[in-house]
């Protein structure tokens, strides 16, 4: 563990003593009673590193695990490329009459389009709400094909696996195995920011993640339709019986446990009770969204969100990371079928979910952005694609420097090893391409702008240096304006 | 808020201080403990000093059987922990095994056919018809050792209804039922049925995968290559016979495949498709590759059609299949019994399985020992047998980590309750009554609230890692605790309202099939048995304990429980003496820490 850490829990510590939410440490009995006397001395830490009222920024992450076909998202047009593409992909090569055409403000000369089911998105990247950036993947050092065969320079720990891979995406930590994300860590770091600390910074609609698992902070989950669900009769007071069964409940989930499951347990149950009052609350007065959300659990889970973020001043919270699990992507067969009606559901919940942040008029405080373990092979097994490395991703939102792509758009040639001439130096068997942008990077812009200062990027993400410059003061890939 | 709360721990933990824990009112000398030593109540798990003195000691016994029976069953009632206690633990597994395996594919379609008598207009069979038939299977069987056995299995050679196969019921089943009948057979027999059963070929799509393709840029899909070795036989690294991982000389462990070993493993599981066709329009006679699921009866065995299987030699993880320029069926299908044979007899299969059966039954973090002790038994059954999966359930059911005083007391022992676990263990511990006689369960709404329900996992991995680290103290003390990746703040208050609807509202289960008021089909818990012994709380609780909590209800908890149970008496509950007193008191029980995080 890197020695900032430790500085920070020094600090910390003073304020999660006595703090409900988040609280993790080994508190014993006595420290309980003790923090009742030392409330007001951390809520003047507290207050004096908090960020101003209205200065709200909110992460959306949507992970579409399973590993997606991004190549098959965002494809070459131009006709030199596209023969490449068709070549190597196959029977999973998309016609080219069928790509949607973008046009981007800064061209590398080629011409690229969109799946067909991205409808929305295509029109989105021509507002310059929306924005992709190519080949990005993990890496823990850059790396030649030469070096990758030779294993001369590390590479992710469990590379091409699933439960590695999309860890790493989370953690920011490819080289080895942590159970802290990158966004439980800003939540470690910037939990000042919020007024309230009842509630997590940290919202899931998807349950427990690695991605929002902080040294001392973690998610809290909402029911991507339910929301904040209430125990029942909890607030009932009519019949002597619901007293009684609210003290018991409170008798049992109050105490700190010795034992840590029995701790884990009850924690649990005890944040929900005391986010639920605040957030059923917000999430009931939520106004109408005049761009109706569609039935997809994927829309209900944005709507769920955008809910959330209407509430944000009754929360009281100035910033607010979203987690949204898009599953199914493992398309090692029927990719051609199931992505296109998987990519059309993307769409259309993102589609809803800017309009509705547009119409509460903080679309550019809010930047939603994509995950995907690994994309896949190029060339096909079939009737499907299996496990690569580099892919593309997108970024949504009026903080974007939209209908742009960023990074660099690779070939999509297979290595012909008859030739003397590599045909494709990133290309490591089957269409699987060494990323030319590391997730970190992407990462590292990501947490910029939500207000992590430069000098604690090594913090999240270990790797960093390898990447950027962290004392450049320029974007790392600059797809967001700082 | 904080502030009341904490107040209120105060309060709590003052009162424990001074609290005399008396929970036998008729035993003699109760109260009258000073000055008397007391070194050991039994030799056997939960007994204290202490517990001998206030009268609980006696009971000790019984209590061991009930949480033996929670390692081994879906629930039991008192009945039939009294009858383990006084037979045994390994004279009962071993009646265990000679029971009649009770499988799920005949009950799902004598449902189906009922249901599709009624209305053929009906959509199935399905998932819900597969749910509705394990329940009933699972209410009502005595083959309890191997059902509880099959959903361990279940969880680590994962397929879902989280995928097309929900509309299969009858896959489902047979799939469902390789591990009810093999879970007292070999485990190499059930990684070769489930290599060869359609359910799985559909959902990790070795069904219909063809051979390379070199003009066309076409390769063996690879899924299977790649989760047969992580999930189901060795794992991601090399390991020690006790399941730790070895490490290299820079203290890494060491990868057990690379991608080149998937590619070749690849290429065996070529060549698979369906091994019978449904009689439908448009269905050919006999199945041919290629052939797709909505044709194919899904209740047969893949099987292997030559021309579509790779030629030549394949060499993973070092061991090379020799191959051949031409097949037929038999020499082609022989190479994927060699491929599982492989695999079944690596080293690291035997910990990585052992491990994660020892995780299902009784404890999270077993010890190197523990696993290693089981691990040996899965290499070598005594008898030279491999694979031996009586000898395996007895080594982690009857090993001293499982049944000691000293696992019993281990601070970081025991596991979080799986949300099934729980719901079936009221279900079958207390007496039920029904509309029509039967426990046709949808489970739909349980797998909304808890996120788990029998084969609906989100993924191939299962609902949780067997490596989940949940945040706080868990990682400084080096614990993992899988079953808390599904406990989060929506499913932890969605159980805690399933048992509110079990209890309080009086609903246990209901099917799809009926509509309330009119035409129901549901299924309560009768309380009559408890509400006779209710006047007493002490008395009640100390009766859920045996049944629920196995003895090891803290004081905290039981003083909890008597506080809200105590100023309810009558004239509350004219109409049903003791009705409320005993459902809260159920209620409470199911959703304590105490009950949920079992030992």
């Amino acid at each position: 563990m890197a020695n900032k850490d430790n500085i920070y829990n020094a600090s910390r510590r003073k304020f999660f003593g006595q703090a409900s939410c988040g609280a993790m440490g080994a508190t014993t009995m006595f420290s309980t009673i003790f923090n009742l006397s030392t409330i007001n001395a951390s809520a003047a830490f507290n207050s004096s590193v908090g960020a101003m009222p209205g200065d709200y920024k909110a992460l959306v992450c949507i992970l579409n695990s399973g590993g997606a076909d991004s190549f098959n998202m965002l494809a070459p047009r131009s006709a030199p490329e596209y023969a490449v593409y068709a070549n190597t992909r196959s029977n999973m090569a998309l016609p080219l009459s069928s790509l949607r055409p973008i046009n981007p403000l800064v061209s590398d000369g080629k011409q690229y389009g969109l799946h067909p089911s991205m409808v929305r998105m295509q029109a989105l990247f021509e507002a310059n709400k929306l924005a992709f950036i190519s080949n990005v993947g993990s890496l823990v050092q850059p790396i030649t094909k030469q070096q990758f065969y030779d294993g001369s320079v590390p590479i992710p720990l469990g590379l091409y696996s699933h439960a590695d891979q999309v860890m790493h995406w989370q953690t920011g930590v490819p080289h080895q195995r942590s159970a802290q994300g990158w966004a439980g860590k800003m939540a470690d770091l910037l939990y000042s920011s919020n007024e309230n600390q009842t509630i997590s910074m940290n919202i899931s609609l998807s349950g427990s993640n690695i991605f929002q698992t902080g040294n001392n902070s973690v998610e809290f989950t909402l029911h991507p339709t339910d929301g904040s669900i209430g125990i029942t009769n909890y607030n009932n007071t009519d019949w002597a019986l619901n007293t009684l069964k609210r003290a018991a409940i409170e008798g049992m989930v109050n105490p700190v446990y010795q034992n840590v499951f029995k701790n884990t347990y009850a924690r649990t149950i005890k944040t929900s009770i005391e986010g639920n009052e605040m957030l059923s609350t917000v999430i009931n007065n939520a106004p109408n969204f005049t761009v109706p959300f569609s039935t997809t659990e994927l829309s209900q889970s944005f709507k769920m969100i955008a809910k959330t973020i209407a509430g944000r001043e009754a929360l009281e919270m100035n910033r607010q990371i979203f987690f949204v699990d898009f599953g199914g992507w493992d398309h090692h067969d029927e990719l051609l079928n199931t992505q296109a009606g998987m990519l059309t559901n993307l769409d259309s919940a993102l589609y809803q979910f800017n309009a509705a942040m547009e119409q509460l008029g903080i679309a550019d405080k809010v930047t939603t952005f994509s995950l995907s373990e690994f994309s896949r092979t190029l060339t096909s097994n079939g009737n499907g694609t299996d496990h690569a490395w580099g892919g593309n991703v997108f970024i949504m939102g009026g903080a974007v420097n939209g209908r742009r792509m960023f990074g660099d758009y690779p070939s999509l040639a297979l290595t012909n090893y008859n030739s003397n001439n590599d045909t494709n130096p990133l290309e490591v068997g089957g269409g699987s391409l060494i990323p030319t942008t590391s997730a970190d990077a992407y990462f590292a812009e990501l947490a910029l702008w939500y207000g992590v200062p430069a000098s604690e990027l090594v913090t999240l993400f270990p790797n960093i240096g390898y990447f950027y410059d962290v004392a450049s003061q320029s974007n790392p890939i600059g797809f967001l304006n700082l | 808020m904080n502030v009341r709360n904490n107040l209120l721990t105060f309060i709590i933990i003052g009162c424990f201080s001074t609290l005399y824990a008396q929970q036998y009112k008729d035993y003699i000398g109760a109260g009258n403990n000073i000055g008397i030593t007391v070194t050991a109540s039994s030799s056997s798990g939960v007994s204290t000093p202490a517990k001998t003195l206030d009268g609980s000691g006696l009971d000790a016994l019984t209590y061991d059987a009930s949480r033996f029976l929670g390692q081994t069953t879906f629930g039991a009632n008192m009945e039939t922990i009294e009858e383990v206690r006084d037979m045994g633990y390994e004279v009962w597994i071993d009646s265990q095994f000679i029971k009649t395996p009770q499988t799920i594919l005949p009950l799902m379609n004598t449902i189906w056919d009922e249901i599709y008598a009624l209305d053929n207009e009906t959509f199935g069979p399905y998932a819900l018809h597969f749910n509705y038939a394990w329940w009933q299977r699972n209410m009502t069987n005595e083959d309890l050792l191997r059902q509880r056995t099959a959903y361990a299995l279940s969880q680590i050679l994962v397929t879902s209804i989280n995928s097309d196969l929900r509309d299969w019921a009858d896959c489902l089943s047979t799939y469902y039922d390789i591990f009810v009948t093999n879970a007292f057979g070999n485990y190499k027999d059930i990684l070769m049925q489930v290599t060869k059963h359609p359910a799985m070929g559909y959902y990790l799509s070795h069904l219909n995968n063809p051979r390379e393709d070199t003009e066309n840029n076409i390769h063996p899909d690879e899924n299977y290559a790649r989760e047969i070795m992580q999930l189901f036989s060795i794992g991601l690294f090399e390991l020690n016979p006790d399941g730790t991982l070895m490490t290299d000389g820079s203290g890494n462990p060491i990868p057990t495949y690379n991608n080149d070993d998937i590619k070749d493993l690849a290429k065996v599981f070529t060549g698979l498709g369906g091994g019978a066709t449904l009689d439908m329009m448009y269905c050919p006679d006999q199945p041919e590759f290629g052939t797709n699921m909505y044709c194919l009866d899904k209740t047969v065995p893949m099987i292997m059609f030559a021309w579509a299987h790779e030629i030549g030699p394949k060499t993973f993880l070092g061991h090379t299949i020799p191959g051949s320029t031409t097949y037929t069926n038999a020499t082609a299908m022989a190479e994927i019994d060699n491929a599982v044979d492989f695999l079944f007899n690596h080293p690291n299969t035997g910990p990585f399985v052992s491990y994660r059966l020892i995780q299902r039954l009784v404890t999270s973090n077993p010890s190197p020992a523990y696993v290693g002790r089981v691990a040996a038994k899965f290499a070598d059954n005594g008898s030279g047998v491999r694979g031996d999966m009586k000898a395996v359930l007895k080594a982690i059911l009857l090993d001293e980590d499982a049944r000691s005083e000293a696992a019993y007391l281990n601070p970081n022992g025991g596991k979080l309750r799986e949300p099934i676990l729980r719901y079936t263990h009221i279900a079958r511990a207390l007496p039920t009554d029904s509309h029509r006689d039967r426990y046709w369960n949808n489970g739909f709404n349980y797998l909304d609230a808890t996120r788990q329900h029998v084969m609906a996992s989100p993924s191939v991995f299962n609902f949780y890692s067997p490596d989940y680290q949940p945040a706080g103290d868990w990682s400084a003390l080096n614990l993992v605790g899988p079953e808390f990746k599904i406990h989060n703040t929506a499913s932890s208050i969605g159980y805690i309202n399933s048992v509110h609807r079990w209890t309080l509202g009086n609903s246990l289960m209901f099917s799809w099939e009926g509509s309330y008021p009119d035409d129901q089909d549901g299924v309560w818990i009768l309380t009559n048995e408890l509400e006779a012994v209710a006047n007493d709380t002490e008395t009640l609780i100390n009766v859920l304990d045996k049944v629920f909590t196995h003895g090891q209800l803290s004081d905290e908890t039981r003083q909890i429980m008597r506080d809200a149970l105590n100023p309810m008496q009558t004239p509350w509950e004219q109409a049903s003496p003791n009705g409320t007193r005993v459902k809260l008191a159920l209620y409470l029980m199911m959703i304590s820490p105490d009950y949920n995080c079992t030992k």
